[in-house]
């Protein structure tokens, strides 16, 4: 009996002319947006590759303790299978004179888009009439005229038609990954494939709760007119609206001060702060050593003081204790200002956090968002995603630091005349090297919105039950 | 005065909807035409409103040839279709004005509503109500008052008691009796041979877009109607195994 | 004859199931739409007050214009905050927002982005059983057994739905003007209002537009179920296909390199430079302010020329879009397209010519007595251009041609 409503339901959802219509639709659209995107990889990851050579080829030459931290930005290389969810792009996260303002008009269009657009609004045309159609024609008393639970039934129309749309998702999805598996410039690994699987699972529940939509509206208003519109509201509100409205309504409950600001106080701190502090700090100093202050102030250049200070052993041992004071002067100074903005920008990014944090669970209400989500972390190119490069990048720069600052030691003790502007040798430096996250640590990171597509089922499923049992037939 | 000279339709599949119909229905008349489904009765009607365009002989209204002056024939005719929906979010009166403006009746008022729908039997509280919470009869009901109001000398019926029940559809067919005394040609397609043989004038019926009978009333009161409607019925199923 | 088809109309939709649900959404995302814009626009201006400058920084900041609230566009873009520094470098915060992260998932809930989405899906929706609904109920049969023209009655259709669909969306906008703007004081002057209707009146050929293609499909399709389905396919191509594969597809052909890339070429310029500089002793002939604006200005042109490039393939491509017209039209038209960023950073550039050669501290900020920057966005006359034309002329094109072509299919359109 099982098999039969299943194998009815099935039919009568692939022989329908919009199932071709739609396959093919999703087909072409994946087909032109992975190739498009596929050259858009490239072009990005050459671009990467020359990032890094001139990085490297300017370190090389150029090297010097002073500036290091800036010739030492760390590159993030692009993420394989942003081809199915483009996430956060890196160049977003920039911020320049150069923008590249069409990204922020056109967002491009991705798998995600197809899922959460496409496939959602076709669920909803397919499942809106399921009661309400079989009810209209009469259908529905005569199968349950025999010997068919409603729960039953209610499970093989979910089922035959959730099968016919993923047979038409795997065929779209096939040849997409076809496409980029004809190609050789990128290759994907058993970790790749296996996110793939996991974004296929999860298109699957995100689908399936437009599905149920559809079901739930059909038996509840029992006319497919009025069905079809009352779940296309719904699904407009839960597309369309909310996942875009609840970011800046989170925003906008808990507000941060804006990072401009943030940057402004602490470059005056740094700035112009420290300098007063060092100034007037130095001044104690220089109240200290009023002999050698006028030597120095006589002697007109370097080398001449130079000289001086060869000819006469106490004083040239009161100007190196007087050169380490200055310098503590400034340490201090340096130190007691970095506390300061410290303790501002600690305040400000656990406030940032907080706010995306509560920002992230609001907008969690809408399966858009929770796909989006979970899709783009298991793409690798989210925002757990960044987080992980982040932190793999901090530790990669200590070691680097410690490198550097073993080889300025080095260098010191050989170089009396060394100073932070000279060309340091570092060619035989660490190399960077970033593996993405394999799938596991993935997958726990976007368990929860998994969990949360779940439950949206779940809680679909019984309504749907509830709803159907009520429903006259 | 409905007429057909030699109208044909064959479709674009190359099925002959319609041979060669040769009919006249005078003023006062209530004319029936029976058959199966597919014989090709709703294809007259539709040639006769210019739905679909022969493809040979003609459809006359009142000597109006309906397929070079589509709209001055429509002014002399009068529809009712099976099964009609109307205007679900309408009342029974905002579909009947709005009809009856197409109709070309604008002066129509509130109370002239109310009195043509009493006159076809529906309850005073329904006026007001929306049509989608009417049943098939009423709605029915309404459909034809919609054609009494355009008051056209000829009606043209596509089975209306299709799926009414009894007491409804003798109310209807008593309306029908009322309009002929009126002096309006009436032409009705029906499986329903029962009610044929009460009030037509005449009688014909169709098989595979053939007529292939026609009697007046005093020709199928002698005849057994049943027997002969019966018989054309069978031969077909004969024919067809 | 036609009077009574558009009363008809508009008497038997307004009372309709679809119309309730399609007011509702309307006036709610509509209206949170304004809402939450004009919270933002206010949070804006108070950052800007924070960050404008004092007579003598060399900062460039504008502040945001509060028709962001209606079409946000480029605006945080415009309204960022530029230094000019050392070597006439433009530097702006490292970061951005970090909110803004959350933000690139989706889009900014603007009332363009509502009118360009939601209503679009409500139009095209709305018109793609107006014809199927008829024919089903039967009513389409009765109407021509009456002596009726069918232009009269597609006219009629036409006129009496759109009046209904654009009823509630004039109702939501004008509560959302009364409530969120008026009351809230933000500051519009009276020759903003003029905008604002040009704004209204792209809106409704917008709308118009995908009215007319959903009652064309209407027209042509057999069933209501099938119209529905159709039109939605248009809609998602129009409105999510078209738009967003465009700048990918047009990048396709020009290589340009990303933001990153530059930003290295850019501090690899200023720190080369400055080394040199220490490393040959201070000499006077090397002094490194000119080669470092030189460098930077060959790159930042480089650039921006490819940039502009890779824009105006996109534009074409997604221009077959109405839902793109739209957008540049209304961002233009509300001063936060890209011309207008354009012209911002050449006012940008324009002030660095002026500082660049003043004096500068030890961290590279500018000192000196300079003319603070100033910026206004552009007159309303500048809109008023080739391209907006041509924008404009392919959404009456999108009017137009389901217009002539439904005419004439409908002219031929089987009653049966």
């Amino acid at each position: 009996m099982f098999k039969e409503l299943l194998i009815k339901e099935l039919a009568d959802k692939i022989f329908d002319k919009r199932f071709l219509w739609f396959t093919i639709l999703c087909m072409f659209t994946l087909l032109i947006t992975e190739s498009v995107l596929l050259n858009d990889y490239k072009t990005e990851r050459n671009d990467y590759n020359l990032r890094l050579l001139t990085q490297k080829e300017f370190i090389d030459k150029y090297a010097h303790e002073n500036r290091i931290g800036d010739m030492l930005d760390i590159q993030r290389p692009p993420a394989k299978l942003r081809l199915f969810a483009a996430g956060i792009s890196s160049d977003m996260e920039v911020n320049t004179f150069t923008n590249n303002s069409f990204n922020v008009l056109f967002p491009p269009i991705d798998f995600v888009l197809i899922i959460t657009v496409i496939y959602s609004l076709i669920a909803i045309l397919f499942s809106h009439n399921s009661f309400s159609g079989e009810s209209e024609n009469g259908t529905l008393r005569l199968i349950l005229s025999n010997q068919v639970s409603r729960v039953k039934l209610t499970i093989t129309k979910f089922l035959g038609g959730m099968l016919s749309i993923i047979i038409s998702l795997i065929i779209s999805l096939a040849i997409g990954v076809i496409y980029i598996l004809m190609d050789n410039s990128i290759s994907l690994d058993s970790n790749d494939l296996m996110a793939l699987g996991l974004i296929f699972l999860l298109s699957v529940f995100y689908i399936s709760i437009f599905y149920l939509v559809g079901m739930i509206c059909s038996a509840f208003t029992g006319s497919s007119s009025s069905s079809v519109l009352l779940s296309l509201f719904i699904w407009a509100v839960f597309t369309l609206t909310i996942p875009n409205l609840s970011p800046w309504v989170a925003s906008q409950l808990y507000r941060v001060p804006s990072i401009n600001k943030f940057e402004k106080e602490v470059k005056i701190i740094k700035g112009i702060e420290r300098d007063d502090l060092g100034r007037n700090l130095c001044k104690e100093v220089y109240e200290k050593y009023p002999d050698l202050l006028n030597i120095i102030k006589s002697a007109k250049d370097e080398k001449l003081l130079l000289a001086k200070l060869e000819n006469n052993i106490g004083l040239k041992n009161e100007y190196v204790a007087f050169q380490k004071e200055i310098a503590n002067a400034w340490d201090k100074a340096n130190a007691i200002q970095s506390a300061k903005s410290e303790n501002i920008s600690v305040d400000f990014f656990s406030k940032v956090d907080r706010q995306i944090a509560l920002t992230k669970e609001i907008s969690c209400i809408s399966p858009v968002a929770d796909f989006s989500y979970a899709v783009s972390d298991m793409a690798g190119s989210g925002i757990h995603a960044e987080a992980y490069f982040k932190d793999i990048k901090k530790n990669f720069e200590v070691s680097l630091w410690q490198f550097v600052e073993a080889r300025v030691a080095k260098i010191k003790k050989t170089d009396v005349m060394y100073d932070v502007n000279k060309y340091i040798d570092i060619k035989d430096r660490p190399e960077f090297s970033f593996r993405e996250e394999n799938v596991s640590g993935r997958f726990s990171a976007t368990l929860s919105y998994c969990i949360v597509l779940l439950v949206f089922n779940a809680l679909l499923y019984l309504t749907l039950i509830r709803q159907f049992n009520r429903m006259k037939v | 005065m409905l007429q057909a000279i030699d109208l044909t339709k064959r479709y674009e599949d190359q099925q002959l909807a319609l041979d060669a119909l040769n009919l006249e229905i005078k003023e006062g008349e209530i004319f029936f035409l029976l058959g199966a489904n597919g014989a090709g009765k709703t294809t007259t009607i539709n040639l006769f409103l210019n739905f679909i365009e022969p493809t040979g002989g003609k459809a006359l209204i009142n000597g109006i040839d309906v397929t070079r002056e589509p709209l001055e024939s429509k002014k002399y005719v009068s529809y009712v279709s099976e099964n009609v929906m109307l205007y679900g979010n309408f009342t029974a009166r905002q579909n009947l004005d709005f009809f009856a403006k197409l109709g070309g009746k604008p002066n129509l008022t509130t109370e002239d509503y109310y009195m043509r729908m009493r006159e076809v039997g529906l309850q005073e509280e329904a006026f007001e109500k929306k049509l989608k919470t009417f049943s098939k009869g009423m709605r029915q009901k309404v459909g034809l008052t919609i054609a009494i109001i355009k008051d056209a000398p000829n009606i043209l019926l596509d089975e209306p008691t299709a799926g009414l029940d009894p007491k409804a559809a003798a109310e209807l067919l008593q309306i029908l009796v009322n309009l002929k005394r009126q002096g309006k040609s009436i032409f009705m397609c029906t499986h329903d041979i029962f009610r044929a043989k009460n009030i037509a004038d005449r009688v014909g019926i169709m098989k595979e877009g053939r007529l292939v009978m026609v009697r007046t009333r005093e020709e199928f009161l002698e005849d057994d109607l049943e027997k002969i409607y019966m018989n054309y019925m069978q031969e077909m199923v004969i024919e067809k195994s | 004859m036609i009077k009574l088809f558009i009363k008809k109309e508009l008497l038997e939709n307004i009372f309709s199931f679809k119309f309730l649900i399609m007011f509702l959404l309307m006036f709610f995302s509509l209206n949170t739409a304004i809402f939450i814009m004009t919270k933002d626009y206010k949070a804006r201006l108070q950052n800007y007050d924070i960050l404008k400058p004092s007579k003598n920084e060399a900062f460039a900041i504008t502040y945001p214009t509060p028709f962001s609230i209606f079409a946000h566009g480029l605006d945080d873009n415009i309204c960022n905050l530029y230094q000019i520094t050392f070597g006439g470098q433009i530097e702006t915060g490292s970061q951005k927002q970090a909110i803004n992260k959350i933000y690139n998932f989706f889009n900014t809930p603007d009332l363009l982005y509502i009118i360009n989405i939601i209503l679009s899906f409500c139009a095209i929706l709305f018109a793609s059983d107006l014809i199927t609904r008829e024919k089903e109920q039967g009513t389409l049969k009765l109407i021509f057994s009456n002596g009726i023209k069918r232009p009269a009655f597609s006219l009629g259709k036409w006129i009496g739905g759109y009046i209904t669909l654009i009823i509630p969306i004039v109702l939501s906008v004008l509560f959302g003007l009364i409530f969120f703007i008026i009351l809230a004081k933000i500051p519009f002057q009276f020759s903003d209002f003029i905008r604002l209707l040009i704004f209204l009146f792209f809106v409704l050929v917008y709308l118009a537009g995908f009215f007319s293609l959903g009652l064309f499909i209407s027209i042509v399709s057999r069933s209501s179920a099938f119209s529905m389905f159709f039109s939605l396919i248009v809609w998602v191509s129009l409105v999510f296909i078209i738009p967003r594969s465009g700048n990918l597809v047009a990048k396709q052909f020009i290589n340009i390199p990303s933001v990153q890339t530059i930003e290295i070429k850019r501090s690899q310029i200023f720190i080369k430079a400055i080394f040199e500089y220490i490393n040959s002793h201070y000499e006077k002939s090397k002094i490194p302010q000119g080669i470092i604006n030189q460098q930077n200005d060959k790159i930042r042109e480089d650039y921006l020329n490819k940039l502009n490039a890779v824009e105006s393939i996109a534009r074409k491509i997604t221009s077959i879009s109405p839902a793109s017209d739209l957008t540049f039209l209304c961002t233009d038209l509300c001063n936060t397209g890209f011309r207008e960023e354009q012209r911002f950073k050449t006012f940008v550039i324009m002030f660095k010519e002026q500082v660049k050669n003043f004096d500068s501290d030890s961290d590279g900020n500018l000192v000196g007595d300079f003319t603070p920057f100033s910026y206004a966005r552009s007159p309303l006359s500048d809109f008023f251009n080739l391209a907006m034309m041509l924008h404009f002329s392919i959404l009456i094109m999108y009017i137009l041609i389901p217009v002539i072509l439904g005419y004439y299919a409908f002219l031929k359109f089987d009653v049966r």
